[in-house]
């Protein structure tokens, strides 16, 4: 910077204009873009031959800025390795993004050893001050190792066996959570006997096998079991759980059948969320993020309406989806846009008969054919509004001068 | 029987029951609470450079009822590197002084919350979470869970820039520019190093090839002919050794110069340099 630059410039709001403008640069050429991997290292052991099995990274940044995310893999698994999801991720910091690994070496592969990496980059950050430079990008390597094998092993675990309280005439759920310990593909058989409380009279038989469990994989297997037939009281399930002929667990829970209307029924939407902008034509994907916070399973499905200058232009409905005690579960509903503008979402999700509170969206559509605005950049805003506050200070101060000379 | 015989089978009886009551814990603290059902995140994948939180939960039972549970409090800690008596330190030992007491599931019983804002640089080990409670009769009582793993984090954080400033065609950089690098993660780390030429759309005579570039991970104001190493656009490894922070933030920098050909336009010419973390070796 010379000396001559540093004098008092003629105009001085351009100065300032300019002066703010470097700062913001500033801001952005300061920023870094970190990323990192856990875990650092990943094996998968006894992968048959043809066959599949499945880790998970978590991948983080620290930066405030949305950074796209790249996932690649190198080294001699590389043509066996694929990533869920594999495009299109952005993230930022209080975002940690896990990435499904799922490895399916050839069936041709030789038994052995293979190593290689998972890589996760960032996209380049924005370019700051001028001449000859380089944006830094950066990423972080996961090690991966995977055994092969031709030999089939059938090996599985019972982690978890639950059953909810119901209400008469409505099923009871039974879950189970297995995790297939093997190599192959399984399908186990699960066997509920349910019997008046205090008695081993088995009053219904209830069986399931048709779910199946990839290789390293962890399934909750739902079970809804009629109770029309049974009346209001006390009663246990002995929940029997079998690969083949291995028996895996067995377990006995106690559950009520209730009047109608004992237990309570609780659903809170969260949110409606999409993303803020589109182009005509488009199909906005509209999200609602809907917890069942009451005692028992309740069913749900987003009622959507969207207005368009105050005027209803169009309605939007999900599909129905079970919502399990104490989860949330995402109903998705999707519009799209024929003219531009500015559109409200308004969304509220019916379940067992009520209806929650209504949450509100916005769309902003342009015409088609349009780059969309990125995600907002607050410390680019912060930096900004300092900018101009600093200069309405500045201005301030000189006309103050020139109104005293 | 004869007392010699009573005294045979009842003092031996004896001495069991209270060897099973002191190793049970049955008698040993009547009217205590229970803790029971200690369950913690597990495993625990850190966050870049942030931390994460830690959950580590159980059910807490108490024959007064549960609302006379008065405090609860946990402490997390690297079981291989630490004890639980060890002071807090982010590295390897984490304490809630006051867990939060959730919605009770009967008279005696409720479900107890404890969290841990845990550092990008804790340990990566098999870490234990000890939980205890304590009446308003200051009865107390404890339950643990040692099968926690908190995984390896391999992270780094970049400068977002290096800006070569502007040069005269045929000149080299008389300075070095910087590049600070930053461990963000929980393990010592080297570097893969890679990049693109430095190109203008406008150009029509020549870019700079990415081998003009060239780097120095160790030591500054090196030799741009002798002592500095060409990028290159596949990774390379560098041995940059950057240990995980401890106490204060592990930085470490890395140093760069430019060869501008002789034939070059008068343009701005940019690219992107990509810095890897890898396993440290």
């Amino acid at each position: 910077m010379t000396g001559d630059f540093m004098k008092t410039p003629a105009n001085p709001i351009l100065f300032l204009l300019l002066l703010a403008v470097s700062c913001s640069l500033a801001a952005d050429s300061a920023r870094a873009a970190s990323i990192g991997v856990s875990p650092a290292s990943i094996q998968f052991d006894n992968v048959l031959k043809g066959g599949y099995a499945e880790g998970t990274v978590s991948v983080s940044t620290s930066s405030a800025t949305l950074l796209n995310l790249t996932m690649r893999a190198e080294g001699a698994v590389k043509d066996w390795i694929t990533f869920e999801p594999s495009e299109n991720i952005t993230f930022s910091s209080g975002d940690m993004k896990r990435i499904s690994v799922m490895v399916r070496p050839p069936s041709d592969a030789a038994n052995g050893l293979y190593t290689g990496s998972i890589i996760a980059t960032t996209s380049a950050a924005k370019t700051g001050g001028s001449g000859v430079g380089a944006e830094v990008t950066t990423g972080a390597v996961c090690d991966v190792t995977v055994r092969v094998t031709g030999d089939e092993i059938k090996k599985a675990s019972v982690i978890l066996i639950d059953v909810e309280d119901t209400e008469e005439e409505l099923p009871v759920e039974f879950s189970v959570s297995i995790s297939n310990d093997g190599n192959v593909m399984i399908a186990p058989l699960i066997k509920i006997e349910i019997m008046k409380k205090g008695t081993s009279e088995v009053l219904k038989t209830i069986t399931h096998s048709t779910t199946t469990i990839l290789p390293t994989k962890m399934s909750i297997i739902r079970i809804m079991a009629d109770t029309k037939d049974l009346p209001i009281g006390e009663y246990t399930g002995r929940v029997t759980v079998f690969l083949d002929s291995e028996k895996l667990a067995e377990k006995e829970l106690s559950f009520n059948i209730f009047e109608r209307g004992t237990l309570r029924k609780n659903g809170v939407l969260q949110k409606i969320w999409n993303e803020p902008w589109a182009n005509v034509g488009d199909i906005v994907k509209i999200d609602a993020y809907f917890e069942n916070q009451g005692e028992m399973m309740i069913i749900g499905k987003l009622k959507g309406e969207i207005y368009n200058a105050n005027r209803l232009v169009n309605v939007t409905e999900s599909d129905e989806l079970e919502v399990p005690v104490g989860k949330v579960v995402v109903l998705s509903a999707y519009f799209k846009p024929e003219f531009p503008g500015q559109y409200l979402v308004r969304g509220q999700v019916v379940y067992g008969g009520k209806t929650t509170e209504t949450k509100e969206s916005y769309i902003n559509v342009n015409p088609g054919g349009e780059a969309l605005p990125r995600g907002l950049d607050y410390t680019t805003l912060a930096v900004a509004a300092a900018a101009l506050l600093i200069i309405a200070l500045l201005l301030f101060r000189f006309r103050s001068k020139r109104t005293r000379r | 029987m004869g007392l010699a015989l009573k005294l045979l089978v009842v003092l031996p009886a004896c001495i069991l029951i209270a060897f099973l009551a002191a190793r049970t814990g049955v008698f040993a603290n009547p009217g205590a609470p229970i803790v029971a059902d200690v369950v913690a995140t597990d495993p625990v994948d850190l966050s870049t450079c942030s931390t994460v939180l830690v959950w580590c939960n159980a059910t807490v039972t108490d024959d007064d009822t549960w609302e006379d549970i008065d405090n609860v409090n946990a402490t997390l800690w690297d079981s291989l590197n630490s004890v639980e008596e060890t002071s807090d330190d982010n590295n390897l030992h984490y304490t809630n002084y006051s867990c939060a007491l959730e919605t009770n599931i009967s008279l005696y019983t409720v479900t107890v919350n404890c969290s841990f804002t845990v550092e990008y640089y804790a340990n990566p080990s098999n870490w234990t979470c000890k939980i205890y409670a304590n009446d308003s009769t200051a009865n107390s009582a404890s339950n643990s869970t040692d099968n926690i793993t908190i995984n390896t984090l391999r992270a780094l954080d970049a400068e977002a820039n290096i800006n070569f400033g502007a040069l005269a065609p045929g000149v080299t950089s008389a300075s070095d520019v910087n590049n600070t690098v930053t461990n963000c993660g929980n393990v010592a780390l080297d570097l893969n190093l890679n990049g693109t030429n430095l190109t203008n759309v406008s150009a029509s005579v020549a870019n700079i090839t990415v081998s003009n570039i060239k780097y120095n991970v160790t030591y500054p104001d090196s030799d741009y002919t002798v002592n500095m190493t060409s990028l290159s656009p596949s990774p390379t490894y560098a041995d940059f050794s950057l240990a995980k922070r401890t106490t204060t933030v592990s930085t470490g920098k890395t140093y760069w110069k430019i060869n501008i050909p002789e034939t070059i336009e008068n343009l701005i010419y940019s690219g992107t340099i990509t810095f890897t973390a890898v396993e440290d070796t």
